[in-house]
């Protein structure tokens, strides 16, 4: 396009903006700036930020499909600075646009810098009918005490424009925030409601005010704060959510009741899907015979079941890939049968079929994973139950599995299903669940080690390592388009990471990786220099090679989150050490053994006839802690840690020495 | 009936000849740890009488293992404003046969920018089809540019082998070449008489990677062209010498540095009083420093050329070219002259005996008048040509005038005059420019436990880093970067109060002052206490995880910069316990570094003093095992304990 013609063009697009929208909108109609916001120096509600947001307005308009957004930020540091001044609004280009940006700078002297206009479209990706695009622009001037302030409107195409709501939570500390939606209330237009998430207290779903619009006003909000162990952001942040019910909803029904109907509708759909008694009696005869206990029925089905190959733990596969494979949908369990492939939904309810053609009662269970938000009934959405599995009873017990997950054995779920809340869903509807916790037993390292110190002080000898359970499935789905010589590096590299720098590890073996019932196998040998030290004729080691590398996570004295941990485990270490001829061991710590609460660590030593041999325990039992437990976390990692690091002595034997 | 007739025949997709002669090809062993094998790397270009390039890029790989499919299961080509990409085509033929091919459309584009506001710097990438072992993987794409300068690369080594590769150059009548190969033997090219130049290459093997290897263009091998075409107006766009080079972007940036009104007043406001000439330009470098944000905004020759003064001044930002092209506009205002300094941040990038525009990153020189006391300012040049040459850099925040960023120091730099560019050597700071004091007295209770209160001095490269550390850190968690720094040191610990002086006087020491208690710091083993003198402060364990591959290292390895970093450490030791053991004094030394350490016991206080100094810091592949021996016993120095034994009950 040559010059005149690319004028001609931004001159149609200002005259369309024009004459869409009322001139007030485009109009530079800045709220005042108090003198008291010029001349702040810190946020007196929080101390110590680098910038907060002292006005924030998110304006919906349903029925036009647009949303107007109006930022004004205080900034109080050079990091300030560099985080809030450059802006890039990202966009789908397909379905909207972002319009009329105005922006300024406000010196602490009140002076304005207002903003050039120029504005970038950075393509995230463009290519095969969609164009992801970013609008960037920077601020002029920006100075710590600067207040920076933008407002945009983001107009969408109203074929798309069906997710309506607003994320009430930003990243900074907000002082005044003030959102409202305009519903579109022409005739042909669905009730719209909210839900909200996690509002502060005294601040409920937003309700309809005389002159139309919903509305909702927050103050003094902290910013989401990231921390090591912290719950997953989409967990902890504010929203509240807009949404259509169909013409064929009701349109209001209390928690039960929309749990109930939803729970109707889903049982439905599962009791249509594994209906094929026929294929499924044929293949429960096939795979498990009248004399199993109950229990080996239950796993021979879940093996069976978790030989499907599941599509969605699969890489993406490319257009050509998906056209030549030519997958088909599976319509019913005979179908994943007869396709030997499916969805993870298609292979758990395919579970789900069989076990019940073996007699048992089993249910489907829909779950809000813990890597995402909690679950709230009272929000209606049953779009945050993420998560499916199958519950099953057999006698007495009762079974959360989940063989789509394909590493995991048999009673271990994937961490972010375990203790997660839930529906079981039956023909009466659904019943509120949460599933059951997950012991330390099912996630376990083991490490042997077998060494020897040399003259020089240096240590080498072999190593032994099994993972089992919840640790041995997440290496398997990690490393799971790996070949041996892939898995032995990845293997490899994680040991090293665990021992004192310099360290070298190579594997030289691993075994059970593909039978998911049993625990990875390491086998290898290490070397680490100057691992021992010598003092006179004495030489002094710590008492465990393994770095505690959960007090990493606890070095700060403050805590803002809970802690989560994804989920409980057990470190088992068993060492033995041979030392040089001539030393004995002469002073060794004493045993210790810490267990507050469901975290426990233990460690021993006893003196053999050529060294030493080590034993420690570390257990975490629980994976929820509020942050006030956070101090007593940090003790026990630091004590732990200490233990770990407590000093054995040896002593040269002068008669051998003399020798 | 007529339906099916009209419908045209849907093509089988189909590679190419030449990608099916490369799958055909048996090829040698390799090491079983090769994911891949590149068949063939064929480079066309063809150079026209106007200046445009066309360059037609042909690869193929064998993918052998799994781990190919993430590292070349899918093919990017760069493009921007000035390179159109023609065409883009991308085959798979399975190790059984099938072929799928995929067109341009197939593609998808997107920005590489990264950090920057934009730049127009983008990339379409292609994903093959069945990406899996046994699979044979290929691409072609042409592209056309316009180039701002006559250079080329082609880079024919990679992390995995290479069985065959050709470069064939075509010239108008009259253009000439030249030719450079960096990190492989030359080859000499073959003339087919119609100015077509053809070099080949084969069984070129994998460049290993190591950590903090060298960067790729110092290890791997390529071949560097420059092209000089037949008009003498054109052949100011080759890169022929340094001087060629400094001409150019001296010719570039003429217009960039025009004072305005406001840029005089601000330079007449900022040095208002102050008659010292270098206190004048330390008026100015702060201002630049700390007041001019970096924002990179690049588009076109917008890569090379700098904004104009006014507009960065007016908007108070601007990328390293425009910081350097305001400073040296405001010091002309205070009758200092100063260059442009072309640079690149990876050290080994810029070859002196190959001019190149391979740089990353501007600076500037700044011609100290004569008589102006330099004592204070460390990163000085004395050019028998330009004088006195002080080099500075406006972007980096922290290493205030006189410094120089480490990855600027003991690198090369083209210094850009009217005259022409001239490559120098920018100095390695001295060790004691560079410099860490900590000073700390600790407490020992009779059960272990620590008290202790830190005093750190810091100078230079050490003081820039840890002012950036704190700087970039919201002022209500500086706290956490104390205990961070305690935490790599120490199992057990509160921090009981910290402070920091001097935290923007960037010309002045850095201070730290922190104290903190630690529970059972020294463990009891029955009379016996055991207690690490080293207490804080690590030496060297980074690098010596440098060391941890089974194999032994091919490339060198650099420290960052020159630096003398001392502890001094008082322990007061428990009443009624006296040392039993103590661990001997160490004097490690290698041609890099060195490292004392000694303890010596006094009226019940345990003296613990270490001195730890870099004194050059590239060192080559053949002396890396005596730096790994030193830095094992400083390793062995920083774990070791004193024995104290109760001597009353």
């Amino acid at each position: 396009m040559n010059g005149i013609g690319r004028i001609f063009r931004i001159i149609s697009i200002l005259m369309l903006v024009c004459a869409t929208y009322p001139l007030s909108a485009l109009a530079d109609d800045w709220i005042a700036v108090p003198p008291e916001d010029l001349a702040m120096k810190d946020n007196p509600k929080q101390p110590g930020a680098d910038a907060m947001v002292l006005y924030r307005e998110v304006n919906v308009d349903a029925k036009n499909s647009t949303v107007n957004n109006y930022l004004r930020i205080k900034i109080f540091t050079p990091a300030g600075v560099k985080a809030q001044s450059d802006v890039e609004i990202q966009y789908d280009k397909a379905q909207e646009s972002i319009q009329g940006i105005k922006a300024r700078t406000i010196r602490p002297d009140g002076s304005i810098a207002e903003f050039d206009g120029k504005t970038f479209d950075k393509e995230i990706v463009k290519g095969s009918g969609i164009k992801y695009l970013a609008k960037t622009f920077t601020m002029p001037d920006v100075q710590p005490g600067s207040i920076i302030e933008y407002k945009y409107r983001e107009q969408y195409d109203d074929r798309y424009y069906q997710n309506l709501g607003w994320i009430v939570q930003y990243d900074l500390y907000t002082r005044l925030a003030r959102f409202s939606i305009k519903p579109d209330e022409s005739m042909s237009a669905l009730p719209l409601l909210s839900r909200a998430y996690l509002l502060l207290a005294g601040n409920t779903n937003p309700q309809k005010q005389a002159n139309g619009l919903y509305t909702l006003e927050i103050r003094d909000l902290a910013g989401l704060e990231m921390e090591p162990l912290m719950p997953a952001p989409s967990a902890l942040r504010a929203r509240v959510d807009f949404y259509y019910k169909n013409s064929d909803e009701p349109e209001t029904e209390t928690p039960d009741q929309y749990w109930k109907r939803i729970g109707k509708k889903w049982s439905s759909y599962v009791d249509h899907f594994v209906d094929k008694k026929n294929a499924l009696a044929a293949e429960v005869s096939q795979d498990v015979t009248a004399g199993d206990p109950p229990e080996t029925k239950l796993r021979k089905l879940y093996a069976r079941a978790a030989k499907i190959r599941n599509l969605d733990i699969e890489d993406d596969k490319t257009e050509k890939e998906a056209k030549q494979e030519q997958i088909k949908p599976n319509n019913n369990v005979e179908d994943v049968l007869k396709h030997g492939y499916g969805t993870s939904f298609d292979i758990n309810l395919l579970f789900l079929g069989l076990a019940r053609a073996a007699g048992f009662e089993a249910a489907d269970l829909r779950v809000a994973p813990r890597s995402g938000m909690y679950f709230f009934p009272q929000r209606e959405a049953a779009r945050d139950l993420g998560a499916e599995l199958v519950w099953v009873r057999a006698d007495s017990k009762e079974y959360y599995l989940d063989p789509a997950a394909h590493y995991y054995p048999f009673g271990v779920l994937p961490w972010y299903e375990v203790s997660a809340n839930g529906v079981r869903v039956s023909k009466d509807g659904s019943e509120m669940i949460l599933t059951a916790p997950s012991p330390s037993t099912n996630a376990t390292i083991v490490r042997h080690v077998d060494v020897t110190v040399d003259s020089n002080m240096d240590t080498s000898g072999k190593i032994q390592v099994d993972f089992s359970g919840q640790e041995a499935a997440t290496r398997r789905y990690d490393n799971r388009n790996d070949d041996e010589a892939g898995r032995k590096k990845a293997l490899g590299d994680e040991i090293k990471g665990w021992l004192p720098g310099g360290a070298t590890v190579e594997v030289t073996g691993i075994a059970n990786w593909e039978d998911m019932e049993k625990p990875i196998h390491v086998e290898g040998t290490l070397k680490i220099p100057s691992f021992a030290s010598t003092a006179a004729q004495r030489m002094l080691m710590p008492l465990d090679f393994f770095q505690t590398s959960e007090l990493g996570y606890f070095q700060s004295q403050k805590r803002v989150n809970e802690v989560d941990f994804s989920y409980a485990y057990e470190k088992v270490d068993d060492l033995v050490i041979h030392m040089p001829a001539g030393y004995k061991a002469q002073a060794v710590p004493d045993p210790q053994k810490v267990s507050p609460g469901p975290v426990s660590y233990e460690i021993s030593a006893a003196p053999q006839p050529d060294g030493l041999k080590v034993t420690r325990h570390l257990v975490i039992n629980g994976i929820r802690y509020p942050k006030e437990s956070y101090p007593a976390l940090r003790s026990f990692f630091s004590i732990a840690k200490t233990n770990d690091n407590a000093q054995v002595m040896f002593q040269a034997d002068r008669s051998a020495k003399n020798n | 009936m007529a339906l099916l007739w009209i419908t045209p025949r849907v093509a089988a997709d189909s590679a190419p000849d030449w990608l099916r002669a490369a799958a055909r090809e048996k090829l040698p062993d390799y090491p079983p740890e090769t994911v891949a094998v590149i068949l063939i790397d064929e480079l066309q270009t063809t150079v026209q009488d106007n200046g445009e390039i066309n360059t037609r890029h042909r690869v193929a790989y064998r993918l052998l293992r799994p781990e190919a499919k993430d590292q070349y299961g899918y093919v990017s080509v760069p493009f921007d404003n000035e390179t159109k990409v023609m065409s883009f085509n991308a085959w798979t033929i399975t190790a059984d046969g099938h072929e799928f091919a995929l067109k341009d459309k197939d593609s998808v584009e997107r920005s590489t920018s990264t950090f920057e506001v934009f730049t127009d710097d983008k990339e379409k990438i292609q994903r093959f089809a069945e990406a899996n072992p046994g699979s044979v993987v290929g691409y072609e794409y042409v592209q056309r540019q316009r180039p701002f300068i006559f250079e080329d690369d082609w880079s024919f080594q990679d992390r995995i082998p290479l069985r065959h590769g050709r470069l064939v150059l075509q010239l108008p009548a009259g253009w000439e070449f030249a030719a450079q190969w960096f990190n492989y033997t030359e080859q000499k090219s073959q003339n087919s008489g119609t100015n077509q130049y053809v070099w080949e290459v084969s069984d070129v093997p994998a460049v290993d990677i190591e950590a903090e290897m060298p960067p790729w263009h110092a290890v791997a091998g390529w071949v560097g062209l420059k092209y000089f075409p037949r008009d003498a107006a054109m052949r100011a766009r080759t890169t022929g010498s340094w001087k060629d080079l400094g001409l150019w972007y001296n010719g570039l940036t003429q217009s960039s540095r025009i004072v305005s009104p406001q840029i005089k007043q601000k330079v007449s406001d900022l040095t208002a009083g102050i008659s010292d000439p270098v206190a004048k330009i330390r008026a100015l470098t702060d201002y630049l420093q700390r007041q001019i944000r970096y924002v990179e905004i690049s588009i076109g020759v917008g890569g090379y050329q700098p904004h104009p003064a006014d507009d960065i001044f007016s908007h108070q930002y601007g990328d390293c070219k425009d910081k350097a092209t305001l400073l040296s506009t405001m010091l002309h205002e205070i009758g200092i002259e100063s260059y442009y300094v072309l640079i690149d941040t990876d050290r080994g990038v810029v070859r002196p005996e190959y001019p190149s525009m391979r740089f990353d990153h501007a600076i500037l020189a700044i011609r100290v008048p004569e008589g102006v006391d330099t004592s204070s300012l460390y990163a000085v040049v004395n050019d028998p040509n330009l004088g006195k040459l002080l080099f500075f850099d406006p972007t980096n925040e922290y290493a205030p005038l006189g410094h120089l960023p480490w990855y600027l120091q003991h690198n090369f730099g083209l210094v850009v005059t009217p005259d022409g560019g001239e490559l120098l050597s920018l100095p390695l700071l001295p060790p004691s420019t560079n410099r860490l004091l900590r000073i700390a007295q600790f407490k020992l209770s009779p059960s272990g436990d620590l008290s202790g209160d830190v005093q750190e001095l810091e100078w230079g490269g050490p003081a820039a880093e840890e002012r950036e550390d704190f700087l970039t850190a919201q002022p209500a968690k500086r706290a956490q970067i104390f205990e961070n720094f305690l935490g790599g040191s120490l199992n057990n610990f509160t921090l009981t109060g910290a402070s920091l002086g001097n935290l923007e006087k960037y010309d002045q020491s850095l201070s730290l002052n922190y104290k903190f208690v630690s529970a059972g710091y020294a463990n009891a083993a029955g009379d016996l206490l055991f207690v690490r003198p080293r207490v804080v402060g690590d030496k060297g364990t980074g690098m010596l995880r440098l060391f941890t591959e089974q194999k032994p290292r091919k490339y060198p390895i650099q420290f960052e910069e020159a630096t003398r970093q001392d502890d001094v450490f008082d322990i007061t030791l428990p009443p009624g316990y006296v040392v039993d053991g103590l661990p001997p004094p160490v004097q490690a030394e290698c041609d890099y570094a060195t490292y004392r350490s000694e303890i010596k016991v006094a009226d019940g206080v345990m003296h613990y003093k270490r001195t730890f100094e870099i004194k050059d810091v590239m060192v080559p592949t053949e002396k890396l095992p005596q730096v790994r021996e030193f830095l094992k016993q400083v390793a062995a120095d920083q774990t070791a304990s004193a024995v104290l034994r109760r001597a009353t009950p």
